[in-house]
């Protein structure tokens, strides 16, 4: 039987790669104050960006409950005896925690492994890919957990943000704010891998592109390229076309950053991903 | 005859009648620091025409300042040699010439220092060929000293100095006063000259200033040999350390208070009214006591704020000797380190930045900057505390950001002399430090970052806004004494009637396509609602741009614009 991979919607994944590689995707919550919504069920993320704007309320995300992850895994269970259940950092969020206590509550038969992306968005998602591609090809879990663990080693994923408004708001900024400047207008250039820390600064938008993309091309051997974005398509446009001409074969994923990252990057992040390739390949 | 030879033959005269009668053929170290000493005073009555004939009619273009600080620390340590003897003299001058350098034309003097001190290695006394010799390697010493040396400045009028005075040592066995008239003879002669062999000093219808500094340093050591001028030198010369020393420690043995910070700092300026001062340090705080004339005093203050003090004494005019001890710690015969801004900092790689005015300095500190250096009224820091900002660091690894061109090879002298792996990365505005200082990458190392930092600061355009302090013609413009007249990258561009407007005019020459983002830090003379004015006009006649504008508190310029 083929192995089932699951995720959740911080992978960042469109909606024809989940149905192409049947992933399924369980759905974080999305809170605006009392409001709750499950992400790109209740609330698209065209919608999430809309309303973040709009409101005065700093939006907050979190894991799915439990039962959202015993549901899936149960019904799974039906079609499958193994599944890889790959999901978004533990530091950043509670979603392994959640989908560790399904695990141990599921009353079939069923294999569930629960991975540790240590990463998040299109990091997690090409992760997800890697592991559903395996799946599909007829791998066992082990090789299917083991594929989603080998890009998700592989990744180094850099945001750009416009503003450090909806950050502040969150109160996520801490001691990164102390390095990042409040007196003058600083786009924030930030690294995940892992935690986030802070890369480096610019005064505008354009010159934050071109840093974060110099970041990014910094690595001598990239497998793979992905380029987010949140509110500005054309600029996730651009920094493709910049990809292209620097490393012409290299696959490049282009994805919408929905509101994990979204809700403190605020509209205008921008954010590109690269995997490294297998060392000693 | 000219009056110069006619000169030459009386002192010729007077050097036969000296070698006639008792002969003073030598000299001592302590007749090397009188005429050293006058030199000083001689530079400090003259630095204000000095700092006028700087080409560009700039407030800060403060070379006669600079140059008479620089003497003024060199004099300091002088008075601390511990013997006469005439080598022991130079090199003690050489140290305060090599700490207390400010600007440019202060760090060529303490390279000729320098070199003058090696000349007279091992010399007890000196006569007039000893004198021409160590003329000679001073101006060879600043030669090497200098990256791209220019003729027609400061190292021109030194080499013919050393050419002139050599020829006189060897050929009439030259006194000492006869060698040094030719000295000065030949400064004069080669000060005129300088329009001749630098354009922007002909168009501008001035001579060197650093040049001309050195003739009336030279001028005023004569003058003292022929008894015209004795050095009635500010209360740093004639008073020599240890007794402002014995003054104070009475005062600690008092123990008047025991908790605060020892404050102590040396202002130089116009007008100084001790009474001012003192009742001022009173309010402040204990044991005060306040020395000297108008233009040099020297304070001394037990208070719990010595941010206070020292701000009052900034507000006064230049301050050196500045020291600030924990009066408990100081007890124990332990004293802490100043605070020049020295701000927790994550980087692996620590910053010093040059500023001057509060807003600047707090932008800087938002940046995440290690230590700051206070440039001053002529924002011109001297190597010693651009060294004391380096050495504040508690990162091995130091970028310096001189942010002015006259304090980048004062800005080398002090990294060469740190104990710490420090590099400057040479910007030379307030725009393209806060560029390198954000190009900062928190995970490479000092080389790397250099040479990021040197990148990002082209990445950004300068317009600085002041008012012209004189009239001149330079870089083919005009300007009138009192025009507000605007600098692209350190060329003068504009000249206008208001700031306002030149701002508007410099700004619609030095945009291109590119530019998303104007910053205007406006400063500590400039009006707030005329800045607004100015910012509505840029949205307006730019509506795609972005404005910012800051609080700079920058003394002298109206405004800084950066462009990125």
């Amino acid at each position: 039987m083929t192995v089932r991979v699951v995720t959740d919607s911080t992978a960042d994944l469109s909606p024809q790669t989940v149905e192409e590689l049947q992933i399924t995707v369980v759905p974080q919550i999305v809170l605006f104050g009392q409001e709750s919504f499950r992400d790109g069920v209740d609330l698209t993320t065209e919608q999430f960006f809309e309303k973040l704007t709009k409101s005065s309320i700093a939006p907050s995300t979190s894991q799915a409950p439990v039962g959202a992850f015993l549901e899936v895994y149960e019904t799974l269970s039906a079609e499958t005896d193994a599944i890889a259940s790959i999901h978004l950092g533990a530091k950043f969020s509670g979603t392994v925690a959640a989908a560790t206590i399904a695990r141990d509550a599921l009353s079939t038969p069923c294999r569930v492994e629960v991975v540790d992306s240590a990463t998040s968005s299109l990091g997690l998602g090409l992760a997800v890919i890697a592991a559903a591609k395996a799946a599909k090809a007829g791998a066992p879990l082990e090789e299917v957990v083991a594929a989603a663990r080998s890009v998700a080693d592989r990744v180094h994923t850099f945001v750009l943000l416009d503003t450090l408004e909806y950050a502040r708001r969150g109160g996520r900024i801490s001691r990164l704010e102390a390095l990042l400047g409040n007196l003058l207008d600083i786009k924030p250039i930030l690294g995940i891998r892992g935690e986030i820390h802070a890369l480096g600064r610019a005064r505008t938008r354009a010159g934050g592109l071109k840093r974060m993309f110099e970041l990014a091309m910094a690595y001598p051997d990239i497998a793979e390229i992905g380029v987010m974005y949140t509110t500005t398509p054309a600029d996730a446009d651009m920094l493709a076309d910049w990809v292209r001409e620097r490393l012409p074969d290299v696959p490049i994923h282009i994805a919408r950053l929905g509101p994990a990252l979204g809700a403190h990057g605020g509209p205008g992040l921008m954010g590109m991903v690269i995997v490294e390739g297998v060392k000693g390949d | 005859m000219t009056n110069a030879e006619s000169e030459g033959l009386a002192v010729d005269d007077s050097a036969r009648r000296e070698s006639a009668g008792p002969q003073v053929l030598t000299y001592s170290g302590d007749d090397l620091r009188g005429m050293f000493a006058a030199a000083t005073t001689w530079l400090e009555r003259n630095a204000e025409a000095i700092n006028s004939i700087n080409v560009f009619p700039v407030p800060d273009g403060d070379t006669g300042t600079n140059m008479y600080l620089t003497m003024q620390a060199t004099m300091d340590e002088a008075y601390q040699a511990s013997s006469d003897s005439a080598d022991i003299i130079a090199k003690a001058m050489a140290r305060g010439a090599l700490m207390g350098a400010r600007g440019n034309s202060g760090v060529i003097l303490s390279q000729m220092l320098r070199g003058f001190a090696d000349s007279l290695d091992g010399k007890d006394r000196f006569g007039g060929l000893d004198f021409a010799t160590a003329l000679e390697e001073a101006a060879s010493s600043a030669h090497r000293a200098v990256r791209n040396p220019v003729e027609g400045t400061i190292l021109t009028v030194m080499r013919e100095v050393g050419v002139a005075a050599r020829k006189r040592a060897q050929k009439l066995e030259g006194s000492l006063r006869s060698v040094l008239t030719s000295a000065v003879d030949a400064a004069k002669k080669a000060v005129a000259k300088t329009p001749t062999l630098l354009p922007v000093l002909r168009d501008a219808g001035v001579v060197d200033a650093g040049g001309q500094g050195l003739y009336i340093m030279l001028e005023g050591a004569l003058r003292y040999l022929r008894g015209d001028l004795a050095p009635l030198a500010p209360l740093a010369i004639q008073d020599p350390h240890h007794s402002w020393l014995n003054a104070t420690a009475t005062l600690h043995e008092g123990g008047e208070s025991e908790f605060g910070y020892c404050t102590e700092f040396l202002v130089v300026g116009e007008g100084l009214d001790a009474e001012v001062v003192l009742e001022r340090m009173v309010e402040l705080g204990e044991s005060v006591l306040v020395v000297g004339d108008e233009k040099t005093m020297r304070v001394h203050v037990h208070t719990s704020d010595p941010g206070a003090a020292i701000s009052y004494g900034t507000s006064l005019g230049e301050l050196t000797r500045l020291k600030v001890d924990n009066i408990q710690a100081q007890a124990e015969e332990f004293s802490h380190k100043v605070q020049v801004g020295y701000e927790p900092n994550l980087a692996p790689v620590g910053t010093v930045a040059v500023a001057s005015g509060r807003g600047l300095e707090d932008i800087f500190r938002s940046l995440g900057v290690t230590a700051i250096v206070h440039g001053g009224r002529t924002m011109n820091p001297s190597t010693q505390q651009v060294l004391t900002a380096i050495d504040s660091c508690p990162q091995d690894e130091v970028i310096v950001l001189p942010n002015n061109k006259n304090v980048v090879l004062t800005a080398e002298q002090a990294v060469q002399h740190s104990k710490k792996d420090a590099q400057v990365v040479p910007t030379q505005s307030i725009p393209q430090g806060i560029a390198a200082l954000l190009a900062l990458n928190l995970e490479k190392g000092l080389r790397e970052n250099a040479a990021i930092m040197a990148e990002a600061r082209h990445q950004v355009r300068t317009i600085e806004v002041t008012k012209a302090i004189r009239s001149v013609k330079v870089d083919g413009l005009s300007v009138r004494k009192g025009q507000a007249i605007a600098l692209l990258d350190g060329k003068l561009v504009i000249a206008d009637a208001s700031p306002y407007n030149a701002a508007l005019s410099c700004l619609g020459r030095a945009l291109t396509p590119q530019t998303s983002l104007v910053t205007i830090y406006y400063g500590t003379d400039t009006d707030r609602d005329e800045t607004l004015t100015l910012v509505t006009a840029i949205k307006k006649d730019y509506p795609s741009l972005d404005t910012e504008v800051v609080y700079g508190g920058q003394p002298h310029y109206n405004y800084i614009l950066s462009l990125e």
